[in-house]
């Protein structure tokens, strides 16, 4: 049920470095012939924590998709570079590629239903898989964005505030970023400074999805207790706008956290990707 | 036939407590080993429990929304008599060859 699983951390110099990133390839069971999907997950969280624990690899995996997860830089089994390069945005997004290629992904190919990549991401993931999906338009085939943003939480929180409490304990006035930090310090797996170095990435390369749409299908997906899920018609009009086929889902009673694990999530997720 | 009880996990990280969300098996409902059962959130995150056991489901304790700690029942299953005895005490290994091996007669039907 569970399938074949391998996990190396991921050793392939990109751009004269090594990103030091934990890949988990997954293998089906029974294989349904489509293409591999790559799973990103969250700030602060873990592949284990997003894709494992929640049920989505195992039901991927039950659909006879061949799942790839990455760990980001500084979270769950990756390293954590001390470079702030490492952690870009932009360069995460040509780490993932070299990843994906790794991984056995090949360009889509009309009629090859084998040929190139489906992407799910969630919230920060989300931001990614956009992005990755934008700029890899010969590669991935279809994405599935959960939690998604149309602008960026991470751009707006405020890092002195933060080093000054892990410091000396001055406390946070910004809820957002206090709620950030402590989701951050919850889990043992974190090298918060890792965490602080990505978030201060992130504020030097903001997401901005109107700067690069996807043209491929997408299914956007949010709690109706997610805040985010307010942006659902923004980004699905910006899909829409440059060509893409968009579709919404919306899980009754669901917020940001809880969302993950939804069945409904799971299954609409599992049916958009197998076509 | 018995019945055995199964508690709430150990979530590990010092975790003592869980939310219920949603329920993905009923009483009556046959269940394999590592089938999903529920999925519960804690403080930390959403998770999907497996279940421990191949069973038909008696009672399951605890509605969406409702708290259970650590410990506490979370699901009774019935199996046959000459199985109850030794759950929890042999580590077992071989539920997946089972698994493959009945796939297999499947598709010769």
């Amino acid at each position: 049920m569970s399938g074949r699983h391998t996990g190396e951390l991921h050793s392939h110099t990109v751009e004269g470095t090594d990103p030091q990133l934990y890949v988990g390839v997954h293998e089906p069971q029974a294989d349904a012939g489509l293409r591999p999907v790559l799973l990103l997950h969250g700030f602060s969280s873990s592949s284990k924590l997003n894709w494992e624990d929640s049920g989505w690899v195992k039901s991927l995996l039950d659909a006879g998709r061949r799942v790839v997860t990455v760990d980001l830089p500084g979270h769950g089994r990756s390293g954590a570079p001390e470079d702030m390069d490492s952690y870009a945005p932009s360069r995460i997004r040509a780490d993932l590629l070299q990843i994906a290629v790794d991984a056995g992904a090949r360009p889509l190919r009309d009629g090859d239903p084998s040929s190139g990549l489906d992407v799910i991401g969630y919230s920060l993931g989300s931001r990614l898989a956009w992005e990755f999906g934008a700029t890899q338009h010969e590669l991935i085939h279809r994405l599935v964005l959960g939690g998604p943003n149309v602008a960026d939480p991470l751009a707006e929180f405020d890092l002195v505030a933060a080093q000054r409490y892990l410091a000396d304990g001055t406390p946070i006035a910004d809820a957002s970023t206090a709620w950030l930090l402590r989701m951050a310090q919850g889990l043992p797996s974190n090298n918060i400074f890792a965490l602080l170095s990505l978030v201060e990435a992130i504020k030097s390369e903001p997401f901005d999805p109107a700067e690069a749409v996807p043209h491929m299908p997408m299914l956007l997906v949010a709690g109706e207790n997610d805040e985010r899920a307010a942006s659902l018609p923004e980004l699905a009009g910006l899909g829409t706008k440059a060509g893409a086929m968009v579709e919404q889902l919306v899980l009754p009673g669901r917020n940001h956290t809880n969302a993950v694990t939804s069945r409904a999530f799971k299954q609409a997720a599992v049916s958009f990707l197998g076509v | 036939m018995a019945e055995i009880s199964f508690p709430l996990p150990d979530l590990g990280e010092g975790l003592i407590e869980a939310t219920v969300l949603e329920w993905l098996v009923s009483p009556g409902e046959q269940v394999e080993r590592n089938q999903s059962l529920v999925e519960v959130e804690t403080t930390k995150s959403a998770v999907e429990l497996p279940s421990p056991q191949a069973g038909r489901v008696v009672r399951i304790h605890g509605r969406p929304g409702d708290k259970i700690n650590v410990g506490e029942p979370l699901i009774v299953f019935e199996v046959p008599d000459n199985t109850a005895g030794i759950v929890g005490t042999v580590p077992h290994e071989d539920a997946p060859k089972r698994r493959v091996r009945l796939s297999a007669v499947l598709d010769e039907d």
